[in-house]
């Protein structure tokens, strides 16, 4: 135990210089404070609770300390409860995937990623989220304004805030289906518990949704772009609470179509008590009418 | 305990330290955007407190009597609630706002609005979240716009 956590110190250690680098970009006006608790709470009344995303930093921050997040007793199997951001980040718009380990693609995934570009570097014209498309699993974990889990017999729910979406995710000893009728935005998953571990496998997804946005913009034009993935894509996730306020995933993604391996990548999400899951809604009249408003006429003709 | 402790923390650095991503952008980013701020006195037109993104829009008339209307972005309707304090009530047509604007690169009346005013100087919106913003957070002060220059 004293041994890994060395090396984990180590590493964090080495890591250090590109962090910082990181943060001073994230961090460029030093002098803008982020807002607190002299903002008043907003909810929609008496016994009502504020959704994730509807309380500022500071309010989640002091609603975990007062909930003694870091110590509370807890349950090793079971995660319902809302989850919003990260520890380090409370308001965090989800969780972040490690684009630093992504696998090289396949001749037809590099088709597919490249079928992503943007038409302009001044928007992501592709980006399914701009046209309220459901944003499928895993990017609604991936991108979203707090998720719940809800533990019943035989199913565990995930509910996405954003989008307003959930998925089932089957306990009842059920196998993953050999070959779905219907493509999923959110796949069809079945989960069990390994020790402490929550083990979710997934199959049978429609391969209209991104992983993720690729934040990296790599791409030669500096375009915006998105990680493709197939129908054939199957995604194991591993949930594991090291402590009542904080829960570690890890989500391995194996799409043998797109991908020349298997990506992993690992984050940990807060728990936000006394929130609620609330309505946030992608409303495609409302997106379309935003962009006829403040965002193609903001666009040079190239991007219109 | 000093252990597992110590372990958590270990475990939650790491994946910190491997999963930072810059911020998203959706419907555009920064780019788009002039890098000089602008005040703007308008009155209301229209506040449309949706998603993707509130968006105000508000008349400007210039000394000929000209009238433009503007658009301005802000953030969506739940962090505008959380680190403003503001609801579909915060704004009604007619009233006038004074606005510091990032105007479009196209020369077009639309913007991201970095700081919103009431004439009797009340801030309703300190500083932006919005692209690029946290270069130009107009509404810091004059010591905090000192240590940004610096």
């Amino acid at each position: 135990m004293r041994s890994f956590a060395i090396v984990g110190l180590v590493f964090v250690a080495a890591l250090l210089p590109f962090e910082s680098a990181a943060l001073a970009q994230q961090n460029a006006n030093p002098g803008a404070e982020k807002p607190g608790l002299e903002v008043p709470l907003i909810t929609p009344g008496p016994g009502w609770k504020p959704c994730p995303r509807c309380k500022n930093e500071a309010y989640a921050a002091a609603d975990r300390k007062k909930e003694n997040v870091d110590t509370r007793p807890f349950d090793k199997h079971n995660i319902t409860g809302v989850w919003s951001g990260t520890p380090q980040a409370l308001d965090d718009n989800g969780s972040n995937f490690d684009m630093k380990t992504l696998p090289p693609f396949t001749p037809y995934g590099q088709k597919a990623y490249e079928a992503t570009f943007s038409d302009s570097p001044e928007w992501s014209s592709k980006d399914p989220m701009n046209i309220c498309d459901p944003l499928g699993y895993p990017r609604s974990f991936a991108y979203n304004y707090g998720i719940e889990f809800v533990t019943l017999p035989g199913r565990t729910l995930e509910f996405f805030e954003w989008g307003h979406y959930w998925r089932d995710i089957w306990t009842d000893g059920r196998k993953l289906p050999s070959n779905p009728p219907i493509p999923r935005f959110y796949g069809y998953a079945v989960g069990h518990w390994d020790g402490d571990t929550f083990v979710v496998d997934s199959n049978g997804y429609d391969d209209r949704s991104w992983i993720v946005a690729d934040n990296r913009r790599q791409n030669a034009e500096k375009r915006a772009a998105g990680l493709p993935h197939s129908d054939a894509m199957t995604i194991r996730e591993e949930y594991k609470r090291l402590n009542y306020g904080v829960l570690q995933l890890k989500i391995t993604i194996t799409d043998p179509k797109v991908y020349t391996a298997p990506w992993s990548t690992t984050d940990v999400i807060a728990l936000s008590p006394d929130s609620e899951i609330a309505e946030h809604l992608c409303v495609t009249s409302d997106s379309i009418s935003y962009d006829e408003q403040n965002t193609k006429p903001t666009l040079s003709s190239q991007g219109k | 305990m000093l252990r597992r402790t110590l372990l958590v923390g270990v475990v939650m650095a790491i994946a910190a330290l491997l999963t930072w991503n810059p911020p998203v952008f959706a419907h555009h980013g920064a780019a788009v955007w002039s890098n000089t701020e602008i005040t703007l006195k308008g009155t209301v037109v229209d506040y449309f407190w949706r998603n993707p993104h509130v968006l105000l829009t508000w008349n400007v008339t210039d000394d000929k009597g000209n009238v433009v209307k503007w658009t301005g972005e802000l953030a969506s309707p739940e962090s505008m609630m959380a680190d403003d304090g503001m609801t579909k009530d915060t704004f009604r047509p007619g009233e006038e706002l004074i606005l510091l604007v990032r105007q479009a690169k196209t020369g077009t009346p639309n913007s991201v609005i970095d700081q919103i005013k009431r004439p009797d100087g009340t801030t309703v919106m300190r500083y932006s979240r919005q692209a690029g913003s946290q270069n130009f957070a107009g509404a810091l002060s004059p010591e905090d716009q000192a240590k940004r220059k610096n």
